[in-house]
């Protein structure tokens, strides 16, 4: 690393570094990679066109995932340069100032807030596996679909709290029955890997993770492709089922819905505007690709989407469910907890392949939630000079403040979907923007590309110039206006009406006021130790 | 969750419809053109030059 003093003390990078190049790729790969490639997508294609889904899902791809991606490997590599690895300290670094610092906060707000609820449904993936690894969730097999599927409804809404708050504390039915133990343990993982450093800890893990990931994936789904046709209705077979998921239907493709959820899909299961891959990329040399490693972190995640995602899940659905596949539970959370146990209790070794495919989720989730507080802690060891070890003590302590609260307030999942709603879906669109009118205008194009080239193994052809800096910020603004026309209005009624939600997002303004204050802080004291962190220098290397 | 039985039961009976070749031509495309750039991407990165791998040790809990 450059030998340019750092804000956390001591060497630059405040001791941390990747050990190596596939590391660092594997670890942004398994930072993107999340239940929304196998859950989300393929229920997101389904609804929105099938096949046609596919040309704007790609459309988006192109014009904003990877470029936003590349933009930002570049930008935290930049500031990493200049001893900074906290997106406030880059941001002001790239932006030039105060405003692009403090705008900045939301690429450590976006994380942590996430990182609240994350965990949470992370804990649920390794209680399903532990359920189907000992048995099952205890379906009836004489029952019919719909009544297995209330039963399965049933079981989720008592597993995850959200029949009642303090729902989760509830053993009447065994300590295993709810996610308690389960958050504990997943819990405890996250912390002893976030200990054990960037190196140590988050690249070791998502090393041997991510091989095993697409491992179980590669199982399962030859596991689906290979299922019989269904004995009572041969017509719900593979086949079928996979022309339920991608014959085309262009009529969609004239509704902007239909654009904007492909767009969200991209967007969200990237992870680019999210404040990780910026602290990622901050830990590189200037010597070090960004180029070639943005566009394999990206492809890592797409194969997993649309290779894994886009087979499994709704063909096997189809196989056992058929056409009422489109009236059952759908989205993220009801295909994957309530509607997808179902199937695995009427497929043959259902319990084992039950139990792989929610291990694999639970992989692809503790990769996740292992990215979200790495960036809370080099904030927090750059604002205020802490230890490693005090900063991830206090980065522990407020975690466990926001799960805690959003685990006891359970009830309907109402403060989980808030959260969800403003930090996890909102900010991250805003957060993107800015950084891209940072890196496209701010710091301007060829300065970026110049950046972005330093040490690449792979050119960034010349349109994407012209991509990132006019039509990535028109398509995020055209994303941003039609959210705030169509659904930010629903949001707000809901703040009016529902106390729950808004506490939850008073609980997420104190956080921000908190980081707004240590931003402060920081700002302070890069300004004493004679850093710049407006930006105004060349970097020292 | 509210499931009605009778919207079940009249969705069992709509028509399953067969995959047809554009079906076909859309799944190959983006299964195939998502999986082969992942191989291409990590050929590239695991054929690289040892140079451009970082030489540092890991550290934990430096600080």
């Amino acid at each position: 690393m450059t030998s340019q003093q750092n804000p956390a003390g001591g060497s630059s990078a405040g001791g941390q570094a990747w050990g190596s190049r596939l590391g660092v790729i594997l670890a942004v790969a398994g930072s993107a990679v999340g239940l929304g490639n196998f859950l989300r997508f393929p229920g997101q294609a389904a609804a929105n066109g099938g096949g046609a889904f596919m040309i704007p899902y790609f459309c988006a791809l192109l014009l904003l995932g990877i470029p936003l991606g590349w933009a930002e490997w570049a930008m935290g590599r930049y500031g990493g340069r200049k001893g900074f690895h906290s997106a406030p300290a880059i941001m002001g670094v790239i932006g030039r100032g105060s405003i692009a610092r403090y705008l900045g906060v939301m690429g450590v707000l976006i994380p942590l807030g996430v990182y609240f609820y994350y965990v949470l449904i992370e804990s649920w993936c390794l209680g399903y596996f532990w359920q189907f690894a000992t048995g099952g969730i205890g379906l009836h097999e004489a029952n019919s679909i719909a009544e297995q599927v209330q039963e399965s409804s049933a079981h989720y809404s008592h597993f995850t709290g959200m029949s009642a708050n303090g729902g989760v504390f509830d053993f009447s039915q065994g300590i295993t029955s709810t996610l308690f133990v389960f958050f504990l343990i997943t819990v405890l993982a996250n912390v002893i890997l976030l200990y054990r450093g960037l190196s140590g800890g988050i690249e070791a893990f998502c090393k041997w993770a991510m091989p095993a990931m697409a491992v179980a994936g590669l199982v399962v789904l030859a596991r689906v492709l290979t299922l019989p046709a269904n004995a009572a209705n041969p017509d719900q077979n593979v086949s079928n089922g996979l022309a339920y998921m991608w014959n085309p239907d262009f009529s969609k493709l004239g509704d902007s819905r239909a654009w904007m959820a492909a767009a969200g899909q991209i967007f969200f299961s990237l992870s680019v505007g999210f404040g990780v891959i910026i602290n990622y990329a901050s830990y590189l040399k200037k010597k070090d690709d960004v180029v070639l490693s943005g566009l394999t972190a990206s492809a890592t995640n797409e194969f997993f989407e649309v290779g894994m995602g886009g087979l499994i899940t709704i063909t096997a659905a189809f196989v056992f469910l058929g056409m009422s596949l489109g009236t059952l539970p759908g989205g993220t959370f009801g295909l994957g907890f309530q509607t997808l146990p179902v199937v695995f209790a009427h497929m043959p070794l259902g319990n084992a392949v039950g139990a792989l495919w929610f291990f694999m989720l639970f992989l692809a989730a503790i990769t996740s939630s292992l990215s979200m507080l790495q960036p809370t802690l080099a904030f927090l060891q750059e604002a205020t000079g802490l230890s490693r070890k005090k900063a991830v003590s206090a980065v522990v302590l407020v975690s466990l403040i926001g799960n805690f609260y959003v685990m006891y307030f359970s009830s309907g999942l109402t403060v989980l979907g808030t959260i969800d709603d403003w930090v996890g879906t909102f900010l991250i669109v805003v957060l993107a923007l800015v950084q891209c009118i940072c890196f496209g205008w701010v710091l301007g194009i060829r300065r970026g590309m110049e950046e972005a080239h330093h040490g690449a193994q792979l050119r960034i052809p010349k349109v994407f110039w012209f991509i990132i800096k006019y039509v990535s910020p028109l398509y995020l603004g055209w994303m941003l206006v039609n959210f705030c026309k169509d659904v930010l209005p629903g949001w707000i009624d809901k703040l009016g009406t529902d106390p729950a939600a808004r506490n939850a997002l008073l609980f997420i303004a104190a956080v921000v006021a908190g980081l707004l204050l240590l931003t402060a802080m920081g700002e302070r004291r890069w300004r004493a130790q004679g850093l710049d962190l407006d930006g105004v220098k060349p970097p020292a290397d | 969750m509210n499931l009605n039985l009778a919207t079940l039961q009249e969705t069992v009976l709509l028509p399953i419809k067969p995959m047809t070749t554009l079906g076909w031509v859309f799944l190959i495309g983006s299964v195939g053109s998502v999986t082969i750039l992942t191989f291409w991407c990590f050929r590239r990165v695991l054929t690289a030059p040892a140079e451009s791998e970082l030489v540092k040790p890991p550290d934990a809990l430096g600080g």
